[in-house]
């Protein structure tokens, strides 16, 4: 069974991360805000997605 | 290997066998939301403010109507004189730091933010912001157009990229919370009769807008450009929508890449600096009325903390805040920062069905129009539409005498303050050497984007829908 990003440790969707991640992001918006919805990056790929979404490298937060 | 199945070209596993195998979560953050997210905070504490606020007048109490004190409307022309309000009111002034400080830091603590890091840059900020009003209180401020939202934009721009200020700061300069405090209490003073009257105008405008800005980057972006669609999308929606929160949102709708957000986020930050001096002083070389500007700014701004800031100083520049503050909430709040859920999931469904194809196993939701809605606009309308209830029993002369210097005065002077927190943050929060360089073509993209907003924006606002952004702030 393939489990959602949100629980995968490549994933980081802490809210200081993101906002450390992208220099700027907090000038006019946040990365507490709503509208982020608790996307986040995955780091082993460098995409910015969904915690729902899924792939084959999941691998369990510890 | 032999018997394992070939992975897709994007890596990813999202066949329609993963889809089956998947646990269906819900991708919304549940009860987590409503602690977790600044958006609810924001509620919370504009509605409390109110609430208090009501309480306070209707027994007779001053004590919001003290604590809402600030030096703006001084008019003071002595420096003498400016010294002796801070002297006589100190204590005012430190009980209403020690209240403000009480109610963003025990919040922002449990959002997870470092109460030891936000006490000192708030209390910073604070002491700037008092420096702020002063500035505006001065009877020639207006003279050498010295307007408090860009005078503490600029000064907070040249402190962050002057003074090398610690990233740790940036805890207490929460742009976005004290913005969305403000659109909440502005809200308490918004006519909820004006939001229905005007409210369908505000939504067409928008609607005309966000349609041809978002598909006129999005298709000089891939067809002229050769860009990435992704990349299209995201800077596409943040140039119609909302910046760099609707950026967010379509980057984790169409999974893209972590740079291409991170372009978008300097594209909107330097364009969104540039609509705030910019339409501002068109509008004044153009004597335009301050609802029309506001309206203007409300269809072409990218965020709404530069666009109050770009809407209060016209506002006050053409001597009527409310019309230019009204036409933007309109425009913007009201209008655009609905469009960011309804893209989302749009380009979610055209990034699963027809860029991934065969790859995608996430069903997009329509869900997701309510999991990116942006919450505090829910405040604005319960304020609006309670005060509006609460202050319809009383009679024009009583309103006059008894309702506004007791009610809606002391709510206005505390929105100012979440603003000025919110303007000075921009600044101080905006450090041009950390913004990534964003490339001639996405730059090029946007920029005929911006070009055609802001034209299409202005010729929608002065002359189609003119006469409804005219009869504003009356």
């Amino acid at each position: 069974m393939i489990e959602r990003c949100l629980n995968c440790k490549f994933f980081e969707s802490n809210p200081a991360y993101i906002e450390a991640a992208f220099p700027g992001l907090n000038s006019l918006s946040s990365a507490y805000s709503s509208v982020r919805a608790g996307a986040g990056i995955c780091v082993r790929r460098g995409i910015f997605l969904s915690p729902s979404e899924r792939c084959k490298d999941f691998l369990r937060r510890d | 290997m032999a018997g394992e199945k070939k992975k897709s070209s994007t890596d990813y596993c999202e066949t329609k066998e993963c889809a089956d195998e998947a646990p269906s979560k819900p991708q919304a953050m549940g009860w987590k939301e409503f602690y977790l997210k600044e958006d609810w905070w924001a509620i919370y504490l504009g509605i409390g403010i109110v609430l208090v606020s009501l309480i306070a007048f209707l027994n007779g109490s001053t004590i919001i109507k003290s604590l809402a004190i600030n030096p703006g409307g001084l008019k003071w022309s002595s420096l003498d004189q400016l010294l002796g309000h801070f002297s006589q009111n100190a204590h005012l002034y430190a009980l209403q730091l020690f209240s403000w400080l009480v109610i963003f830091g025990v919040s922002t603590r449990i959002m997870g933010i470092k109460t030891s890091q936000f006490i000192p840059s708030f209390i910073i900020l604070y002491l700037l912001s008092i420096i702020m009003f002063s500035i505006g209180g001065w009877v020639d401020a207006a003279k050498y157009n010295l307007e408090p939202p860009l005078v503490a934009l600029l000064i907070g721009l040249v402190i962050a990229n002057v003074v090398p200020l610690p990233r740790w700061m940036d805890s207490g300069f929460r742009v976005e919370y004290f913005i969305k405090t403000g659109i909440v209490l502005l809200g308490a003073t918004f006519p909820i009769t004006l939001v229905v009257s005007a409210g369908p105008v505000a939504l067409f405008q928008a609607t005309v807008i966000s349609l041809i800005t978002c598909l006129t980057i999005y298709f000089i972006a891939t067809r002229v450009f050769g860009l990435d669609k992704r990349l299209a999308s995201v800077i596409g929606v943040g140039g119609a929508v909302c910046g760099v929160s609707a950026s967010m949102a379509i980057a984790s709708s169409v999974k893209a890449k972590k740079e291409y957000l991170y372009t978008s986020v300097t594209l909107v930050v330097v364009w969104a600096l540039v609509m705030i001096f910019f339409i501002p002083f068109v509008s004044r070389s153009l004597n335009l009325n301050a609802g029309v500007a506001g309206a203007w700014v409300g269809t072409s701004e990218f965020a709404d903390a530069a666009g109050f800031a770009a809407a209060t100083a016209y506002g006050r520049m053409a001597g009527n805040e409310n019309a230019a503050i009204q036409g933007f909430t309109l425009m913007k709040v009201i209008g655009r920062d609905m469009w960011i859920g309804i893209w989302s999931f749009i380009f979610a469904l055209i990034s699963c069905l027809k860029w991934e194809k065969e790859e995608c196993g996430v069903k997009p939701s329509a869900m997701e129009i309510w999991w990116r809605f942006p919450k505090f606009v829910i405040g604005f309308f319960i304020a609006s539409f309670f005060m509006t209830a609460i202050t319809a029993g009383y009679a024009t002369p009583d309103f006059n005498k008894l309702v506004k210097p007791g009610l809606l005065l002391p709510i206005v002077s505390l929105r100012s303050w979440a603003f000025i927190f919110c303007f000075l943050s921009i600044g101080l929060t905006t450090r041009f050497r950390e913004l990534k360089a964003a490339g001639w073509k996405p730059f090029g993209a946007f920029t005929i984007g911006v070009l055609i907003n802001v034209s299409l924006g202005f010729f929608l606002s002065a002359f189609v829908f003119g006469s409804y952004w005219m009869n504003l702030g009356k």
